[in-house]
């Protein structure tokens, strides 16, 4: 019974784990779409801070610089997705999935040149140990309770204060405020004042930031800073669909990345969960790994298209989500 | 109220015509100066870019083999970007090109397994094809039905739909009826070689008859987006819905038979890739090989023009096959091709922006506002024209006074709702996507319905509202009516509290209010007075429309389902 009940907080924590990057891309995205932006970059987003993060961080063995490397890199491509859109009016979808095209090639072209030429930098053993033994100390040696809630890593925990923070900055700050303006309806907003490019701006780069951090994660934790040609895997576009699933809200986004986690983790935890539980699940193993990755996908859509068919759409969706705004049009 | 002549250091304004040659040399340029762009990241990277261009194009031309896997590449990819493009033409927004092109793929699959050898040869092959331009028609249909019934965002939910299809195909390789499982590595079965399409040789050149159905489809979609009544409607439902649905058309059937047509174009693509050689005769799980995203960037870099389409494909597909060589001959890996595409496609996006917009810099003798439109006005042709740019220069003056401000200030204190917004809560974007997605599209593509005004569906709307109050037509005087329409709006907003609590969303009154208001602003600023009048008197008409339209609003309820029907009336009588 003990190793059942080890079993399920395995999972959990698999589900924590795998759901901070999404919390982070999601956290990101929903800065980005309550401007008015649907970012379509944030895989690539993800993958440029992944690499910059990643190498900064394991070359200097600094958990600081890894993460202020994969901040800045998010910035960087969050700095291009808003100069095309926003100075230069280009359509936000294309230039989204140039992001997407131009960051997942960059951190693969980079990564897999520096493995060829055998200079890639692996982890040194303290910088490893430093960052895989996180946790609060004294909380995290309740029996149980312990390892499923205070055993993570540091980042986890930014992650959910990011989240927190991001939440209470768009609905109870007079900047959030603003910022809202320009997403809902960019020409109110111009017409009261409001600097709709400078808010766009503002908000894209920094959460582009946030998606960065996101990139770091997957490549520092979920992939124990290996280079594999698979950093991302995906988990932008999941983070694309949380902020559906979420309702563009960043304090739900919280949960919802941990339920797309659990989904994600339990597809390399179903085994152990059925050999655990053998009454109960053992029916699951019949079930097609692929279920659980199409999952995600699948819940989404049917949050989309239950949310469109409400009477009262009373939905998070910025009116003015995916539209440029040009003061000389409105 | 003090007015200044100021014009900011920057302005940019929208730009109509452009020629041809012009708009070709900047996208050629602006492909140059991503490969230089390129090449200097190569540089650092200690690369030596010329060998790496030089090679680039040996991958593609060196000799015929290297011609037929270009031609390999190419089709899929020219196929796919048609039928996004058909989409695209309508502002509809599918990027589930990979998913419709896997599910074409799967659905040829599923049934050349199931047909076997049973028939001849080039009508097993074309049945093959059809079902899967069925599937992927079908596909996409459902988000079309989706759209026009809920509207539902289709982007997203293209997105989406792209990834279950993915794991769809994946889980493939583990079924019997799919996949040999056998020892080792499951594979999937090849198809019979009575579906396989007629490879035609030429010497060591070898190509399929895919591409004679590539070929055919640029030039039929060219002859459909230009000739027929179907691309006309495309054209016009892409603009402005509203427009369309006034014409008479039917907007939702529009919607379903494009997006049907797309999704079929890029299933058949995914079934014609499975029939032929590339593929090697089966399927594969990764059979797309990137062309759904491909795709939205090829149709978008040629401005969802076939013929561009064809050469933007080709450049992508010249890229793609010259990089995988360069894997080999310079030892490099082949995601450079990701980092050009992206690289190229940033400056021609760049570059796009300086074909449809204009920037000028402030001139340096303090030029007033009049003096700076009335040369605009000169340079540019059309009526709409003087009027847009009028309103620009009134609204450039409008940023620079106070009274805004105060109000932006006061509603930040409050920290009111959003929807709660002042009197200038200029809602003039629909609740819909399409109004705003106007102002993307290249000036080239709509020439017929820009004569129709700015915004066709607004000025239908006051058209209407003025067949119901008989008016003079033209204001005859410019200041009193819109002041007192102005008052009107005023006391209409005040009189209403129970408008005011409902802040959850914006009801269709208040929209009509704050747009009347949002005019007046426009109206009210003497500057505009002498550069534009005609920006003036249909400011003016509008207020007077507004304002007879909210003495009506208060009435009662009925009058809005009147109004409803004589907007409907207007708007055909306006076509």
């Amino acid at each position: 019974m003990n190793n059942a009940i080890m079993q399920i907080i395995f999972t959990f924590g698999e589900a924590i784990r795998r759901g901070t990057p999404l919390l982070l891309g999601t956290t990101g995205e929903i800065l980005n779409e309550k401007s008015g932006s649907l970012n379509l970059g944030v895989e690539g987003t993800m993958a440029v801070g992944a690499i910059t993060g990643a190498l900064l961080g394991l070359a200097t063995s600094s958990m600081f610089l890894a993460l202020l490397g994969a901040f800045v890199g998010g910035m960087f491509c969050g700095l291009i997705y808003a100069f095309l859109t926003i100075t230069l009016k280009a359509n936000q979808n294309v230039t989204g999935l140039a992001i997407t095209i131009f960051g997942s090639g960059l951190c693969l072209f980079l990564g897999e040149t520096l493995k060829s030429t055998n200079k890639f930098p692996a982890y040194t053993t303290e910088f490893f140990n430093a960052m895989t033994s996180g946790g609060i100390p004294l909380l995290k040696d309740i029996p149980y309770i312990g390892t499923l809630l205070f055993s993570y890593n540091a980042l986890v925990y930014i992650a959910i204060v990011i989240a927190l923070i991001v939440w209470f900055y768009i609905t109870k700050t007079k900047s959030g405020l603003r910022m809202r303006a320009a997403g809902e309806n960019p020409a109110a907003a111009d017409s009261v004042g409001i600097n709709v490019d400078a808010e766009r701006y503002k908000n894209i780069i920094i959460g582009s930031g946030i998606m960065g951090l996101g990139g770091v994660y997957m490549a520092l934790f979920i992939n124990n800073g290996l280079w594999n040609t698979d950093w991302i895997s995906g988990y932008g576009w999941i983070a694309v669909a949380l902020v559906i699933f979420a309702n563009w809200s960043s304090a739900r986004a919280i949960w919802g990345s941990y339920f797309f986690g659990l989904l994600l983790a339990l597809k390399s935890r179903m085994p152990s969960l059925a050999s655990a539980f053998p009454s109960i699940l053992s029916w699951t193993t019949e079930i097609p790994t692929e279920l659980f990755d199409a999952l995600p996908f699948i819940v989404t859509i049917l949050v989309l298209a239950i949310s469109s068919m409400k009477k009262n759409k009373k939905t998070g969706s910025p009116a003015g989500l995916g539209l440029n705004y040009f003061r000389e049009e409105r | 109220m003090t007015t200044t002549n100021k014009d900011p250091l920057i302005k940019i304004s929208k730009r109509q015509n452009l020629a041809l040659g012009y708009k070709l040399l900047l996208t050629v340029g602006a492909i140059f100066l991503a490969l230089a762009i390129g090449g200097i990241l190569l540089a650092c990277l200690g690369y030596n870019p010329f060998e790496f261009y030089v090679q680039l194009l040996m991958g593609n031309f060196k000799n015929a083999s290297y011609l037929k896997l270009l031609v390999r590449t190419l089709v899929p990819l020219l196929i796919t970007s048609l039928g996004v493009s058909l989409a695209f033409k309508m502002r509809f927004w599918n990027i589930g090109g990979e998913g419709q092109f896997i599910v074409g793929a799967i659905i040829a699959m599923t049934f050349s397994l199931l047909i076997g050898d049973s028939l001849p040869s080039p009508l097993g092959a074309i049945i093959i094809v059809l079902l899967g331009a069925l599937g992927g028609g079908v596909y996409a249909l459902v988000v079309a039905l989706l759209k026009v019934k809920f509207n539902t965002n289709e982007t997203l939910m293209t997105l989406m739909l792209n990834y279950v299809a993915i794991y769809v195909a994946s889980y493939m390789l583990k079924t019997d009826f799919f996949a040999i499982q056998g020892q080792g590595v499951p594979s999937f079965k090849v198809i019979a070689e009575q579906l396989w399409l007629t490879e035609i040789n030429i010497g060591k050149f070898s190509f399929d008859t895919a591409v004679f159905i590539a070929v055919a489809l640029v030039i039929i979609l060219f002859v459909y987006f230009r000739q027929s009544k179907q691309g006309y409607e495309l054209n016009v439902v892409g603009d402005s819905p509203n427009t369309a649905k006034y014409a008479g058309m039917k907007v939702k059937w529009i919607i379903v038979r494009t997006m049907f047509l797309s999704g079929a174009i890029i299933g058949m693509a995914g079934a014609l890739k499975l029939c032929g050689s590339s593929a090697g005769h089966t399927f594969s799980a990764n059979i797309t090989g990137g062309v759904g995203w491909t795709a939205i960037i090829v149709a978008w870099l040629a401005k969802l023009n076939p013929i561009g389409i064809f050469i933007a494909s080709l450049l992508m597909s010249i890229l793609e096959r010259g990089c995988d060589f360069t894997r080999t001959s310079m030892s490099m890996n082949s995601a450079i091709s990701d980092v050009l595409q992206g690289i190229i496609l940033f400056t021609v996006l760049a570059c796009d922006f300086f074909t449809g917009y204009k920037v000028t810099f402030r001139k340096k003798s303090k030029a007033t506002v009049s003096a700076s439109e009335t040369q605009d006005a000169g340079t540019e042709q059309s009526d709409d024209e003087n009027l847009s740019a009028a309103e620009t220069a009134a609204q450039n003056v409008v940023k620079d006074d106070t009274p805004e401000q105060n109000a932006a200030d006061e509603i930040t204190d409050t920290s009111a709702p959003v929807q709660d917004a002042p009197p200038a809560a200029a809602d003039e974007t629909p609740p819909d996507e399409e109004k705003a997605e106007e102002s993307e599209l290249s000036p080239t593509e709509n020439k017929q319905i820009t004569s129709e005004g700015e915004t066709p569906s607004q000025t239908e709307k006051i058209q209407s509202e003025e067949e119901k109050i008989p008016e003079p037509k033209d204001a005859q005087a410019e200041e009193t009516p819109v002041e007192t329409a102005q008052n009107a709006v005023k006391a209409e907003k005040t009189s209403s509290p129970a408008k005011k609590t409902d802040t959850k969303k914006k009801t269709p009154a208040k929209k009509t209010t704050s747009k009347a208001t949002a005019k007046t602003t426009v109206a009210k600023k003497p500057a505009t007075k002498k550069t534009s009048s005609k920006a003036v008197t249909s400011a003016a008409k509008t207020a007077q429309s507004q304002q007879k339209k909210s003495a009506a609003n208060k009435t009662s309820k009925k009058s809005a389902q009147v109004k409803k029907t004589v907007k409907a009336k207007g708007g055909a009588d306006n076509e």
